[in-house]
């Protein structure tokens, strides 16, 4: 078998380099930005489904498998408690992703544009900006039979022992809630994204007009335009929920765990050769993927239908009084059910602080019996590596992901047409994170490259552009061009009028873009340790390690830090003054 | 792998007629480890020229390096007693240590095995906290380097019959004792009367309290230890030195291992989570333990407990108690990757924390609380106080309380049970 790993990757960049060159028009600086982020987006991906295929059908020439054969997929069935991992991936991946879909339905339908949407809107920043390992940390300190929860409830009762429930459970349900609770407030934005492109007002006073009431027309209208603009960041939460590690460690069972942890305690085995069968289980988990993602999508374009045709076969608005009543409920049910989510979501976020200054704090106490700063001088000693990695990895990462966003939209504007990007652009995110950070850490490998800092900062780009391309695509659209047109008739260069009118302007709007940029840095696991080889600590990893360990308090100070960190770059970025960004004539 | 353990063997057998000759002459000598590493080293291969060169040459050498040293990252007292070691070396040897602190050595050998397999001269670890398993792994595969022990001036004062044998594997000098544990249980003296003393008391406590026992999930470290230990109890006596030699078969390993499988399925019913979920490492269970949630727990440190009802980790009614037919002890080392780049930085580095100094506050209860593997008794008196000067915390447990530990089965029995118990009971 000749065509090995290295041949296929010297044969993408041949075809890269030619590629370019055919072309007819000359070099101008957009032709480079465009190839050039189209190559820094797809050179990563090409590798790692390269380095995700090859070792499955048995070819790994730096470990000496030279040839091609079915052993990886007879170890990889091999493995005991597989159809198992299946189950429980399927259960907490679409599970999680079904929940947090209802919740953002529910927020579309009962609270979007209201005076509790937007409390709610305030209180759910911080989870926005909060990893989903801190979160899971939280969840778990929060409702574990030991928790916070149970003390409350038990405190009138002189109870010695905890109860016994099982939490985390051996069925992925806590983990499907977990992750529901942490990808709700993001599946929230960017429907608010979404509804804050549609003429909202117009849509509703006609309808009224009409003669529908408005819960009504939120069904009716609101709801498939919204649930169609965000199938692609509900496609990420999917592939997200099915392939996520950090949060399924402490959230999932551990018996037999969902197969991306799997894959990880595969890829960790003191036999290398056990990365063979992890391939298959790669690219197992990345077919797994896409399977929900077409079954997901056919069953959205279905629902789509079906609520078409219903809402036009029962179009009379003279709503009974049974119909109101009963609108009313559900808007109080889905409030309420918001509010608990958003309540438990802070109180998490409480709970850590407070053990993070708890020296003891025992069952049943619910207070600490002893407090002190001890553990924050500890982890002052001995974080300081992993939270300066972390700081300089999101801000680098964070500004080449705004500054490359800038240059696809710009890219946009200047040809109309941009299909193929944004999928190069969503490919990372729609792929499973393990899958395919293990291909591409294999074809890291085999071009020589050695893992560190290099790869660390592609990995987390790869999966930090598209949100800071999702986050700033909404202001973009809603600038008003005729500044820009004005300035252009002035003479200004399109350079000028991009710096001096558009990105002016939209400083608000780039800063939260950078935030969230930076908080999907902050919160990278798989990419930090599959591609930094354990040489980049950072905030999130050291997280994960001391939850492993004996010391919780430590554990809350590092979760206090990584949850912390995005938060104060995300209200900096929200103080930031709001610059006169929005078109007049928006409906 | 027979013949490596014939080889072994044989080397033993060299090793012990020299020694013991050795020791009708010299038992006081401070030389006698020394000897006998020296012997070990014969039987095996030659000492590399680095190893071999003058103290102060290689201390030279070593200064301005920098080390990436790789050892379980998961105990903060751990942690903080290495950020303290790095420090002094920093300041005294000139030598930067950077701690990469892994989840699991394993995940260190695997690296080591990858980047031999892709032809790497200069290697990413200098030196790893490694023992049993791992380091057979990668005594196997040539990856260790040396031998360099004897060479070591603090190697004069190891205990005279440590650090030869790792889990029955010759060190043949490739690896540096850096401390002595064993296997101890803890339990809550507000919950239970009395600890269960053996795996028999054990599954009666779990029968009157169901939920409330667990053991760490294999291939934990601890897990596995958990499962060495019942299956060295569940054993007659007599039959128990099978497990010294490596597993002769599957149907010897079958009919060995049937009483633990039986206790094993008589027990998990009855544990916590209905033995449907087990706490991922020694770690987690403490933090249970803490929090009452499961009564007992179980560490490889014998201070352990004494460290944590000081920090406030543990509340003040656990007590740490072993079984009553005594609990698996085991010794763990330093070793240097072949191809490590920085090999003199790393031999200052293992010198420094063979140190009575250096070891001395890694035997402190409010340290680490880790058992030396210096002879104290031979030490010089300056540095032996630092030893007697040692605090009594409560908690502790005393040399005479562990009593002699039973030793570690043959790596391959550690193989044979993981991979049974996974095939078991993670379906």
């Amino acid at each position: 078998m000749g065509a090995t790993l290295s041949q296929l990757t010297q044969w993408v960049a041949d075809r890269w380099r030619v590629a370019p060159a055919t072309g007819h028009a000359p070099l101008t600086p957009a032709r480079v930005l465009r190839w050039g982020v189209l190559l820094l987006l797809l050179g990563p991906t090409a590798l790692g489904l390269a380095g995700l295929v090859a070792p499955a059908f048995g070819l790994w020439p730096t470990l000496g498998f030279e040839q091609v054969s079915a052993v990886a997929w007879q170890r990889w069935w091999a493995l005991p408690g597989l159809a198992e991992g299946f189950r429980l991936t399927l259960v907490s991946g679409l599970g999680g992703t079904l929940l947090a879909v209802l919740l953002t339905m529910g927020w579309v339908s009962a609270a979007a544009g209201t005076r509790f949407g937007e409390h709610m809107e305030r209180l759910l920043a911080p989870i926005l900006a909060m990893p989903h390992l801190a979160l899971a940390l939280g969840l778990l300190w929060l409702a574990a039979p030991s928790g916070v929860l149970m003390r409350l409830l038990l405190a009138p009762f002189e109870v010695l022992v905890p109860p016994q429930y099982p939490l985390p459970d051996a069925h992925g349900i806590s983990l499907a809630v977990g992750l529901a609770l942490k990808e709700a407030p993001f599946l929230m934005l960017m429907a608010q994204t979404a509804l804050s492109r549609l003429p909202v007002t117009a849509q509703l006073q006609a309808g009224q007009a009409l003669g529908y009431s408005i819960p009504q027309l939120r069904w009716r209208i609101l709801m498939p335009q919204v649930m169609r603009a965000i199938a692609l960041p509900i496609g990420a939460v999917l592939a997200y929920s099915l392939a996520v590690v950090d949060v399924a460690q402490v959230l999932g069972p551990t018996r037999t765990p969902t197969l991306a942890v799997r894959l990880i305690e595969l890829w960790r085995d003191s036999d290398p050769s056990a990365r063979l069968p992890a391939s298959v289980g790669a690219l197992m988990l990345a077919l797994l993927v896409i399977g929900m993602m077409a079954l997901g999508a056919a069953l959205g374009r279905a629902l789509l239908t079906w609520h078409r045709d219903w809402a036009l076969s029962h179009h009379p608005a003279r709503a009974s009084r049974l119909a109101l009543a009963s609108e009313a409920l559900f808007g109080r049910v889905a409030r309420g059910v918001l509010g608990v989510v958003t309540l438990i979501s802070l109180l998490a976020f409480v709970v850590i602080g407070v053990k993070s200054v708890a020296r003891s704090w025992f069952f049943p106490a619910l207070l600490p019996s002893r407090w002190g700063w001890e553990s924050w001088h500890q982890a002052l000693a001995g974080l300081g590596d992993a939270f300066s990695n972390s700081l300089w990895l999101a801000l680098l990462v964070a500004t080449l992901a705004v500054i490359l966003s800038v240059a696809v939209f710009e890219r946009e504007r200047e040809s109309g047409r941009l299909r193929g990007f944004v999928v190069c652009l969503y490919l990372p995110l729609l792929l499973p994170q393990a899958s395919f950070l293990f291909g591409f850490q294999v074809g890291w490998l085999s071009l020589g490259a050695s893992p560190g800092w290099a790869g660390v900062v592609i990995g987390h780009l790869l999966f930090a552009l598209p949100y800071a391309w999702l986050t700033l695509a909404g202001p973009w659209a809603r600038f008003d061009t005729r500044l820009e047109q004005a300035a252009r008739l002035l003479g200004r260069s399109r350079l000028e009028v991009l710096i001096g009118i558009r990105l002016r302007l939209m400083l608000r709007p780039l800063a939260i873009s950078w935030a969230v940029a930076f908080a999907v840095s902050i919160a990278q696991y798989v990419p930090t340790v599959v591609l930094g080889g354990g040489r980049v600590p950072t905030l999130t990893t050291e997280t994960l390690a001391l939850a492993t360990g004996a010391d919780p308090r430590l554990t809350a100070v590092a979760a206090c830090l990584q949850a912390c960190l995005p938060l104060v770059v995300y209200l900096l970025a929200r103080a930031v003054p709001a610059g006169r960004s929005v078109s007049p004539t928006r409906g | 792998m027979k013949t490596n353990h014939l080889a072994g063997r044989r080397r033993a057998l060299a090793l012990m007629g020299g020694s013991l000759v050795l020791l009708a002459g010299v038992t006081t000598s401070p030389w006698a480890a020394s000897l006998a590493y020296a012997a070990d080293a014969q039987a095996g291969r030659a000492t590399p020229e680095l190893a071999s060169l003058e103290w102060q040459v290689i201390a030279e050498r070593a200064r301005g390096q920098r080390i990436d040293f790789h050892a379980w990252g998961g105990s903060e007292a751990t942690n903080a007693y290495l950020r303290a070691q790095a420090e002094t070396a920093a300041a005294r040897h000139g030598i930067e240590v950077r701690h990469v602190k892994i989840a699991d050595t394993a995940e260190s050998v695997s690296t080591l095995l990858a980047e031999k397999a892709a032809g790497r001269r200069d290697g990413s670890i200098d030196v790893i906290w490694i023992n049993g398993e791992n380091f057979r792994a990668l005594k196997q595969a040539e990856l260790v380097w040396g031998p360099f022990v004897e060479h070591l001036p603090n190697s004069d004062y190891l205990l005279e019959e440590i650090g030869a044998r790792d889990f029955g594997l010759a060190t043949d000098g490739l690896e540096a004792p850096w401390g002595r544990a064993q296997l101890i249980f803890m339990y809550d003296t507000a919950l239970l009367e009395s600890p269960p003393r053996s795996m028999q008391a054990l599954l009666e406590v779990a029968r009157e309290h169901p939920g409330r026992m667990t053991y760490p999930q294999p291939p934990s470290f601890h897990g596995t230890t958990f499962l060495k230990q019942a299956l060295i109890e569940l054993m007659l006596v007599e039959q128990r030195e099978v497990l010294a030699s490596p597993v002769a078969s599957d149907a010897q390993f079958a009919e060995v291992t049937a009483p633990l499988w039986d206790y094993l399925d008589a027990l998990h019913p009855l544990m916590w989570a209905q033995g449907e979920r087990q706490p991922a490492g020694a770690e987690e269970q403490m933090k249970l333990l803490a929090q009452r949630s499961v009564w007992i727990a179980l560490t490889f440190v014998p201070q352990e407990v004494a460290n944590a009802r000081q920090e406030g980790r543990l509340p003040p009614t656990i007590e740490p108690y072993i079984h009553d037919g005594g609990t698996l002890g085991n010794v763990h080392y330093l070793a240097i990757p072949a191809s490590a780049p920085h090999k003199a930085a790393a031999l200052v580095w293992i010198n420094q924390l063979m140190s009575a100094e250096a070891q001395a506050a890694k035997a402190d209860p409010s340290r680490w609380g880790d058992d030396t593997v210096l002879d104290v008794a031979r030490l010089p008196p300056q540095e032996r106080a630092a030893f007697e000067a040692l605090p009594q915390l409560p908690g502790s447990m005393s040399p005479e309380a562990l009593g002699t530990p039973l030793s570690e089965p043959h790596p391959s029995w550690t193989d044979a049970l993981e991979a049974e118990w996974a095939r078991r009971y993670r379906n």
